[in-house]
């Protein structure tokens, strides 16, 4: 009789454990759904493009109560990109307006008084090159540049499309070092020591704005709210009822229409894709992207598609930059080091591989 | 052959444990193998359905029942409530089909046609499971359900050939 | 409870007659492939093309269509409705080519543009009823 009474407990205990387990796992999955409370009212779903700032797609997706409530909150976050564009852009000038290209014109020369949003940028992209070991840096440029103009030179003639001299590149590359980009809190000014040296924030830019302009619109009262800067998705908060924000990522290189490799479930973070299949150029039968590996100078060609998942879309972009630019055993121990950072690998052949927590992200609850 | 009669409660329980552990192993193969939609983790094909079949034939609905159960909650301390839901009702409607095609047909249905039945109706129980928690009905999963559910049963069925002269020797040394 | 094993103990494992379950089994199987296209016509999603914020075309997505087109007043740029319910920038003279690379569209939630030419394909629920599942954006 005992043995029988012993049997029940140990029965009724294990099957206790595993509900509570399994209601653990539940409330856990639908946690993240749902920290974000309900706003009251009917909010109604709007979305806008925009084809005017940073070189790409620009995509808004935001519940508002009404078109014109919306088209006034998608008008202030669009004149923030704007201004952020500009601000970042190495390419143009501005009347009136110190830019980056302003700085780079200025390299060797004199200090240039900028914009806080510049010194914030420059500030947060030295943190960063710390963090990826130099893999992504903004003082890169002088060697991007290179690239980029015989990237522009092959598309406008691909017969004649030509690989930049590796001397040329090598010799670019010694001016490479962030040191001498040297930030001036006190009179807000941004010097480049270094002549030759040139600013290009490419490879953060995009992710960064989106990161700023993201949480300007939350401190004026948007609840929820997607921002796509060409790929670069910022989402804030979930949708009014709770239910999370879902981003698909796509293999570039498949053509069938069944070429979605997952779902994530989004909810307060961002995901940023480098991939080889938007900015490259042929010669010679091979295709040439626009991700450029710091070390080899060349453009890094380990993946088809390297996606971060982390909270700041600017710290997404750049370890999505620096990600593509590493060896697949290299990337993974880094990804692991990061807090809150999930990454989702496709190789060239369509395989794939995430990191461990990545998973979650991409189920139903 | 005679149905497998255990002695004595211990004999019961023992046999229960067995198959019930041979279920978490086969949902343990079926985990490792790569989802069918990766948009639905909880949809699975029903290897461990398997066990609930052996289950009704050699020892009876209510052993089945547990069985059926039991799978379920190894699905919810594993993979959460949503995998609870489809095993456990995949399962569930699975042996309620089996059990009806043995209560109309009584001795003149097969095994195979009731590992089929089993099989197919665990895959319609997980397509209403997706019809009622996403809302939307994936028709193009029907029709792979129904035919990896009809391949499924032919397989179960052929292990049964094979298993039920194992059992009937265990059986005739029971009765000695 | 109503004991089966009475009839397991005596039945055997297979009978002609299996056959036409599994005949009928498959049979269910294929007549619900062939409808599904059926099932599908008014549920399939809608590609609309846009000129800067301007919308200028909106495509049914239907399967089994072909049809190569212009936009009017834009001759630079063709575009393909695809057989199996796609649709695609075929033929761009931008310089970047990243409309054209990008390929074929077909879910909820994915986008082509050609920004050189100002001109966007963008896949949309029919009727703007975008549902909670529903990607809200596709990357690649």
């Amino acid at each position: 009789m005992m043995h029988r009474k012993f049997l029940r407990v140990v029965i009724v205990v294990f099957l206790l454990t595993i509900i509570s387990l399994g209601l653990y796992r539940t409330k856990t999955l639908t946690d993240q759904a749902q920290h974000n409370p309900t706003p009251t009212g009917d909010l109604q779903r709007f979305e806008t493009t925009s084809m005017d700032v940073f070189d790409s797609l620009t995509q808004i997706t935001l519940y508002a109560e009404n078109k014109a409530s919306f088209d006034k909150e998608s008008k202030v976050i669009l004149e923030d990109l704007k201004n952020y564009h500009a601000l970042y852009d190495i390419y143009n000038d501005y009347p009136g307006l110190n830019n980056l290209k302003t700085v780079n014109d200025h390299a060797g020369v004199q200090p240039v008084v900028v914009d806080q949003k510049i010194i914030d940028l420059l500030e947060y992209s030295k943190k960063i090159y710390a963090t990826t070991n130099g893999k992504t840096n903004v003082a890169m440029g002088s060697v991007l540049s290179i690239w980029h103009r015989y990237r522009e030179e092959g598309l406008a003639n691909p017969a004649d499309a030509q690989l930049p001299p590796m001397e040329e590149l090598k010799a670019a590359s010694h001016h490479t070092d962030i040191d001498s980009v040297v930030i001036d809190n006190e009179n807000s000014t941004v010097f480049l020591e270094d002549p030759e040296i040139r600013l290009d924030v490419g490879a953060i830019a995009k992710g960064y704005a989106a990161e700023m302009v993201v949480q300007n619109a939350k401190e004026s009262g948007t609840r929820s709210l997607l921002l796509s800067l060409g790929g670069n998705v910022r989402v804030l908060g979930a949708k009014p009822n709770g239910k999370p924000w879902i981003v698909g990522i796509q293999n570039p290189s498949l053509e069938d229409q069944d070429n979605t490799l997952a779902e994530i479930r989004a909810v307060d973070t961002s995901l940023v894709t480098s991939g080889n299949y938007q900015r490259y150029y042929t010669v010679a039968g091979n295709n040439y992207n626009h991700v450029i590996d710091p070390k080899t100078l060349m453009p890094a060609s380990y993946y088809n598609s390297v996606s971060v998942i982390t909270e700041h879309s600017g710290m997404a972009d750049a370890l999505s930059t620096a990600l593509f630019c590493m060896p697949y055993e290299e990337g993974r121990l880094f990804a692991e080091k990061q807090k809150d950072v999930q990454v989702f690998w496709v190789f060239k052949d369509g395989s794939t591989a995430q990191t461990q927590g990545f998973k979650k992200l991409t189920e139903f609850n | 052959m005679k149905p497998l009669k255990p002695k004595n409660k211990t004999q019961h329980l023992v046999l229960l444990a067995l198959l019930f552990a041979m279920a978490m192993v086969l949902a343990l193969v079926e985990n490792s193998l790569p989802p069918i939609l990766p948009t639905i983790p909880g949809l699975k094909f029903g290897l461990s359905n398997i066990v609930v079949m052996y289950t009704l034939i050699f020892l009876g609905s209510k052993p089945a029942l547990a069985i059926a159960l039991l799978k379920g909650l190894f699905a919810l301390g594993t993979r959460g409530a949503m995998a609870w839901a489809f095993s456990t009702f995949g399962g569930l409607f699975a042996l309620f089909a089996m059990m009806l095609i043995l209560f109309i047909f009584k001795n003149q249905s097969t095994y195979l046609s009731i590992s089929i039945i089993g099989a197919v109706f665990h895959n319609l129980g997980q397509f209403l499971m997706v019809l009622l928690f996403y809302g939307v009905a994936m028709w193009t999963l029907l029709p792979i359900l129904i035919l990896f559910g009809i391949a499924a049963g032919v397989v179960t069925a052929t292990s049964l050939r094979f298993l039920i002269p194992a059992f009937k020797h265990i059986h005739r040394e029971d009765d000695r | 409870m109503y004991d089966d094993r009475r009839e397991t103990a005596t039945m055997t494992f297979f009978k002609k007659s299996d056959l036409i379950l599994i005949v009928l089994l498959v049979f269910i199987a294929l007549g619900v492939w062939w409808t599904l296209p059926w099932l599908r016509a008014g549920k399939t999603p809608v590609a609309e093309i846009y000129e800067g914020n301007r919308l200028v075309k909106t495509v049914a997505l239907t399967e089994g269509q072909t049809e190569v087109f212009h936009l009017e007043g834009i001759d630079n740029v063709t575009f393909r409705l695809n057989a199996e319910g796609s649709i695609q920038f075929l033929v761009s003279d931008c310089p970047d080519q990243i409309c054209v690379q990008t390929g074929k569209l077909s879910k909820i939630g994915e986008t082509a543009a050609c920004l050189p030419n100002n001109l966007l394909i963008k896949i949309v629920p029919r009727k703007f009823q975008h549902k909670d599942d529903h990607p809200d954006i596709i990357v690649h």
